[in-house]
């Protein structure tokens, strides 16, 4: 039954192939040279979801490298076909534009450029319908011999090739989709921190047009400490891939490593102003979790972000906060700890309980506001979408940047306004938040706590849309 | 197997192999002209090949022109069949 069944699709694969030239050959008809990528893997089926996807990206990397090497070297038209003799795309070039040997000669340097080059095949086919040759053989995948010899000779068993190219491509998607993951969740970390200094006016924070209730820093301060902190998210982000302990409490002195060189690169940025330190350590805790996530899961799941970010901080209140001595020289988060109690845990505990004000409030609340593409906001309209956000977080937010600098009367005073403002904005009523920026500017109180964790929420929300479950 | 016009099987894709079969006239024997990325070390097994699949067939006078782009045994016998049995009008396909 097996055997009938192989003879069977040996004869399809061969009708295939067949109809495949054909095709080929009506396509050049009209003066084209044509190059067609293909797979080289022996055993079947030729096809597969994972192959095909690998197609893809080889096509992506074809057309990159005729860019960047070969910028006139343009196709008319591409093509993928995909039957029983697998996956195919298939460029026509105008013969006027290109000699069929240079076309020969750029396809042999991608091959040899393309990092599994072996598995693939570019062959040209002429306008006059006679494929273009180097003669030149390729190297075996598993030995150093050629590889037509190990085929003819069974060398190796078409299972134990097959395998080998297979492993070998299920690592390069793995390491393109890693890739990937690091360079995207760098960047919507710095969007995250660029929408938030942009939102403009903001209640005693460095906007765009004012400095808020700041004088020793501004608008240009933040670009500066953005674009200083920008390469460190990858670090973060391959350091997060690269951790393989169960036990991520124990990447917390690495985070903290990457962290104060963010600190310090922020401090030289902006002439010793502290812009984002709290925003460096939570975005650094969230990029750091956000990869981990979606390296396990394929998806980010709001849980297990949440329970990531709990492990490595847990204790740190009690560690870092709690037992501080009187005589040690402390930061502003810790003074006021000591002076207000828990409720002054700041950053420290909004990342102990796994960011409850971001992902249980703030997040849900621009998830449901959001209604098209982020991208597709505009200025005017990017200013409706997240105030509410902001004042959400600011109502709900013991934030230790207003403790430190006033007390609890202001802060909960800030709390209430804020919540009034929010309702107010969302019937059409955004006199209220005007009056609170007034406030806040005037009266000198900024609510920088508040606005990392905006920051969050834009960088989470970012992260929620490209890594959905699929 | 009487050869009744040209025909051809086959194809340039990598792995396969492409034959064109035309009638000669009787005695002229048979005329092969080989071309294969695997000349060198394996020209002589597949002529070898080719010739036990004539003879099976009985066919002593024919012109084979035939471009091997590496295909292994299984492919080159299917291939000539295909090729003489649509040059013998047993079969339909390409040439017809």
């Amino acid at each position: 039954m097996e055997l009938l069944q192989e003879a069977e699709i040996f004869a399809q694969l061969l009708n295939a192939r067949e109809k495949r030239q054909d095709d080929k050959l009506k396509m050049i008809a009209d003066g084209f040279h044509l190059v067609s990528l293909q797979l080289n893997i022996p055993g079947l089926p030729k096809s597969n979801a994972q192959l095909f996807e690998f197609v893809k990206e080889v096509d992506k990397a074809f057309r990159i490298f005729l860019l960047s090497h070969h910028p006139n070297c343009k196709w008319q038209t591409k093509q993928i076909l995909s039957d029983v003799a697998g996956d195919a795309v298939l460029y026509l070039f105008k013969q006027e534009q290109i000699d069929k040997n240079d076309l020969k000669a750029i396809t042999e340097a991608f091959e040899g450029y393309f990092k599994l080059g072996r598995i693939v095949d570019l062959d040209v086919l002429a306008s006059d319908g006679h494929p273009v040759s180097s003669g030149k053989a390729k190297a075996c995948f598993i030995c150093h011999y050629a590889a037509e010899e190990c085929r003819k000779t069974k060398r190796h068993t078409i299972e134990e090739v097959r395998q080998a190219m297979l492993d070998a491509i299920n690592k390069f998607i793995e390491q393109q989709k890693q890739a990937d993951l690091v360079n995207k969740v760098a960047s919507y970390a710095i969007s995250g921190l660029l929408h938030e200094v942009a939102l403009n006016p903001k209640p005693g924070l460095v906007c765009r047009n004012s400095a808020g209730a700041h004088t020793d820093m501004d608008f240009i301060s933040f670009i500066n400490s953005i674009a200083a902190l920008s390469p460190y998210f990858i670090e973060i982000n391959n350091f997060a891939l690269s951790f393989d302990g169960a036990d991520v409490a124990k990447a917390l002195p690495q985070i903290r490593t990457i962290g104060l060189k963010m600190e310090a690169a922020m401090y030289e940025a902006t002439g010793d102003v502290n812009t984002h330190k709290g925003a460096i350590f939570l975005m650094a805790l969230v990029c750091f979790a956000v990869t981990r996530v979606v390296k396990k899961n394929g998806c980010l799941k709001i849980n297990a972000l949440s329970s990531i970010i709990q492990q490595i901080t847990r204790g740190m209140v009690q560690k870092e906060l709690c037992l501080v001595g009187n005589d040690a020289e402390l930061t502003h988060g810790q003074q006021c700890f000591k002076k207000y109690g828990l409720q002054a845990a700041g950053a420290r505990g909004e990342a102990e309980q796994g960011l409850p004000t971001v992902l249980h409030h703030a997040l849900p609340l621009l998830q449901e506001r959001i209604k098209k593409p982020f991208s597709s906001y505009t200025d005017v309209e990017l200013n409706e979408l997240l105030v509410p956000v902001l004042l959400k977080v600011m109502s709900l937010n013991n934030d230790t940047n207003i403790l430190f600098r006033h007390d609890v009367k202001v802060l909960e005073a800030i709390k209430q306004k804020a919540g009034q403002a929010k309702v107010a904005w969302e019937s059409g009523d955004k006199e209220p938040y005007y009056d609170l920026v007034q406030w806040c500017n005037t009266s000198k109180i900024s609510p920088g706590g508040s606005a990392d964790l905006l920051a969050l929420t834009i960088t989470l929300c970012h992260c929620k849309t490209e890594f959905a479950k699929k | 197997m009487e050869l009744k016009q040209k025909a051809q099987a086959g194809s340039f894709e990598s792995s396969d192999i492409l034959v064109m079969v035309e009638p000669v006239e009787k005695g002229a024997g048979r005329l092969i002209e080989l071309k294969s990325i695997v000349m060198q070390q394996f020209g002589e097994d597949l002529l070898k090949q080719i010739h036990a699949n004539l003879d099976k067939f009985a066919i002593a006078d024919v012109r084979l022109i035939i471009n091997d782009k590496g295909a292994l045994p299984p492919t080159v016998s299917a291939r000539l069949e295909t090729a003489l049995k649509r040059a013998a009008q047993l079969q339909t396909g390409t040439l017809n």
